[in-house]
């Protein structure tokens, strides 16, 4: 198989709608182990229910809503967060 | 005296609880990483003095950034000290997840939830206190009524000895016995079991040895721990709040992905208008008329009716209030400019600013967190570098405290108004504008060289939360003014008046102590200047009042102005002074002339070169005597190179005309894009044909 994001069908939250609501089913760890404990800190673990807001103009950075605050994070944060469409 | 400190989130009115305490005007602002290293501050109430001590924002006992590890630090040593938890009551839940990992250390607390003047009636806090076995308060950090309860619960309070096992109570029975059995088996804490899962490197450090042995890692991670708490929490906490941020449609205008920019850009530039002429401009000639005029006028015949000595009467003329009143009919200019950014920053829309500048910044290697320091840099230099530390590595706080000193600081507002003015009248406004935005640019360039330097960090993905949108509170915002007000008079009657009558001396005595005025020759300044000029002759002006003013200005950029002042030998007789200034710098006979190049070009020197001492000896704490040399050497190298560009661009103009010059520039910018393109072309052929990305 190849590593090619055309092939990624995962459902991710850099690919979520504008406004809908979402549940987080994985956050991969590839991610840096201060950004992972950081996101699990503020309460975003696997079964948050978020809602994407905004994107800037290239895409690579979200604005994400959830247990009543917002926050931005980067595309490889929104990357590495799986979710499902509620 | 009984010590206290000030523990909890970012943003959650720490500081502005330690001002309401101790009384006292310590910055505070309406974003992340206000605070970044610890304010002790003292109070005395009913004979008992207190010691609070503030410290930067933290969500946990683990680290992220370098000012966080201050907090831990802090809190570990100082285990007898009551420590004060704050909460926003917007971001209650995120706020008690710092506050149950304080309780599970069993340390010795209270829980003070900042309403922020907004009723609370579902919020059930006696669920909170008995649950938690705590002290719980809801107030205001604002209000003189709470703040003054508080002190009284302060003065009356004994710490509690509760043998509460917390971590049995906010876990779950199945994640409390795995806690439990890993801690049989290592023989240590349950708490140090659970830093040990958060993966914190202190405790597994300490613990290297024996975690081998098991493998922890794969029977609990800390999503699951941090689910637990939260499902403790939300029990605990009845009070919903709703998933509503704040005003949407500010959020929707100001955050619009293509007039985000343009709109703080035309807002900067709104606040330049309003600092440097209307109401500036207004306030600034009353002030000038009043010191230099009236109060100078009354003084300078005070002593030219009681003093025979010329020169103490000359120096007192034209040494201390040309040169000390120069600068003091700027400050209303200056304290304006601080007006104005205190509000952006109360208001919420500086930690917007992050987010509207991520992608550019994240293209020229810098993180979104650096804008915050970039921006503090248009207040002060030297206390915006402190903000580096909030940086989530050693190398981007480098490179960032680096970077501030390129951002146009307030000491340089006489130097455009005075220099630019004289050229540029009403239009100067748009080159004052241009020179905040070459400052800017620059330190982006600057950005790419330090990557090739050595500093490239590691970038680490940013999460920043952003605070609801507020109306800035006059109180806090005169404050900041006043403050800054407080920190330009102290430089005025230290600093500036002792190196105004240094220059004047400098610039009236030889080196054999003779006063020039009476027996001829050339000043020391003017030896010195004389000595340094010919460098600079590329650059426009190599006249030895213009660089002694640089010379003079290495010690504070005000003194630039004042110097000038002092070297054309500026006389109290005139009802504007600043003006005069200017006047004098357009005739060719005065000591310090230039010509429209020269001044553009002086300009960006001064906007570019060196960084005041404050700074310099700043930069030396944060970032260690190397890297501090490397951005001195590198201010002077680029503000050289930038301001022979701008003198050589400006006469290319005068010769071959400025419709032509515009062509040129924008034939050579077309040139570098095309450029940049093939590069960025060449890199992209290998890489995938679907995606772009990957090497498929």
């Amino acid at each position: 198989m190849t590593n090619c994001s055309f092939f990624d069908t995962k459902n991710t939250l850099s690919k979520a709608k504008l406004f809908a609501f979402y549940k987080v089913i994985k956050i991969n760890n590839n991610l840096n182990l201060k950004v992972l404990r950081r996101l699990a800190e503020v309460g975003l673990y696997p079964d948050t229910t978020l809602q994407l807001i905004r994107n800037s103009l290239k895409k690579r950075t979200y604005l994400i809503a959830f247990n009543s605050f917002v926050v931005s994070v980067q595309k490889e944060i929104a990357d590495a967060i799986e979710v499902q469409e509620l | 005296m009984k010590n206290i400190m000030l523990v909890g989130n970012a943003n959650t009115g720490k500081t502005t609880l330690l001002n309401s305490l101790t009384k006292s005007m310590e910055h505070t602002g309406n974003w992340h990483g206000v605070t970044v290293e610890e304010k002790k501050k003292y109070f005395k109430f009913k004979n008992e003095n207190f010691c609070v001590v503030d410290l930067p924002g933290i969500y946990s006992l683990n680290s992220f950034s370098l000012e966080e590890q201050i907090t831990i630090d802090y809190i570990f040593k100082h285990n007898e000290d009551l420590i004060i938890n704050t909460a926003d009551i917007n971001t209650l839940q995120k706020n008690m997840f710092l506050t149950l990992d304080l309780l599970s250390f069993n340390k010795n607390l209270i829980f003070l939830i900042n309403n922020m003047g907004i009723k609370t009636k579902n919020l059930d806090v006696k669920k909170i206190k008995t649950e938690l076995n705590i002290e719980v308060f809801v107030l205001d950090f604002d209000n003189k009524k709470d703040i003054q309860k508080l002190k009284e619960f302060l003065y009356n309070y004994t710490p509690k000895n509760t043998n509460i096992d917390y971590i049995k109570k906010i876990y779950s029975k199945n994640i409390f016995n795995e806690i439990n059995y890993f801690s049989n088996k290592l023989k240590i804490n349950n708490i140090e079991i659970i830093k040990i899962i958060e993966k914190n490197n202190y405790f597994i450090k300490k613990n290297k040895k024996i975690i081998n042995k098991l493998n922890i890692f794969e029977k609990i991670n800390f999503f699951d721990l941090s689910k637990e708490k939260y499902n403790y929490i939300n029990r605990i906490i009845i009070f919903k709040n709703k998933v509503n941020y704040g005003q949407e449609i500010l959020d929707k205008i100001l955050l619009n992905k293509f007039f985000a920019i343009p709109i703080f850009l035309c807002l900067m530039l709104g606040i330049f208008y309003l600092t440097f002429f209307s109401l500036g401009n207004f306030l600034s000639s009353i002030l000038s008329d009043l010191f230099q005029v009236k109060i100078g006028g009354l003084v300078c015949n005070f002593f030219e009716n009681n003093c025979s000595i010329v020169w103490v009467n000359d120096l007192i003329k034209n040494g201390f209030f040309a040169g000390v009143g120069s600068l003091v009919s700027f400050l209303p200019q200056v304290v304006l400019l601080f007006i104005f950014l205190a509000i952006i920053e109360d208001s919420g829309y500086f930690s917007r600013l992050a987010f509207i500048f991520e992608d550019f910044f994240n293209d020229l290697g810098l993180s979104g967190k650096s804008i915050y320091t970039l921006l503090m840099g248009f207040g002060c230099s030297a206390s915006a570098v402190l903000t580096a530390r909030a940086m989530e590595n050693k190398k981007a706080k480098i490179k960032t405290a680096i970077l501030t000193p390129y951002m146009s600081c307030s000491a340089k507002l006489p130097i455009y108004a005075v220099l630019g003015g004289a050229f540029f009248g009403v239009g100067n406004v748009f080159v004052i504008f241009l020179l905040y935005l070459l400052g800017v640019f620059t330190a982006l360039f600057v950005s790419i060289i330090l990557d090739k330097f050595g500093l490239k960090s590691r970038k680490t993905p940013l999460i920043i939360e952003f605070p609801p949108y507020r109306f800035p509170k006059p109180k806090k915002i005169f404050s900041l003014a006043w403050l800054n007000l407080k920190v330009f008079l102290i430089k005025v009657t230290t600093i500036f008046i002792s190196l105004t009558v240094i220059i004047w001396c400098l610039s009236n005595f030889t080196f054999s102590f003779e006063y020039i005025a009476q027996s001829g020759g050339k000043s020391m300044l003017q030896n010195l200047g004389e000595l340094f000029a010919p460098i600079f002759a590329p650059l426009g002006f190599n006249n030895w009042g213009a660089v002694g003013a640089l010379i003079a200005g290495i010690v504070a950029k005000e003194i630039i102005v004042s110097s000038i002042a002092i070297f054309n030998g500026i006389s109290l007789n005139s009802t504007n002074p600043t003006s005069q200034i200017s006047h004098s710098i357009t005739d060719k006979t005065s000591v310090v002339s230039f010509t429209t190049a020269s001044v553009l070009s002086y300009l960006t020197f001064c906007l570019l070169y060196c960084p005041c001492l404050a700074t310099m000896a700043i930069l030396k704490k944060e970032i260690g005597t190397k890297w501090t040399i490397i951005a001195i050497l590198l201010q002077l190298i680029i503000a050289y190179i930038m301001a022979f560009i701008v003198f050589n661009i400006y006469n290319l103009a005068s010769i071959i005309g400025l419709v032509s010059t515009l062509f040129l520039s924008f034939g050579l910018l077309i040139i570098l894009f095309a450029v940049y393109r093939f590069i960025s072309y060449i890199k992209q052929k290998n890489k995938c044909k679907i995606c772009g990305k990957c090497n498929f």
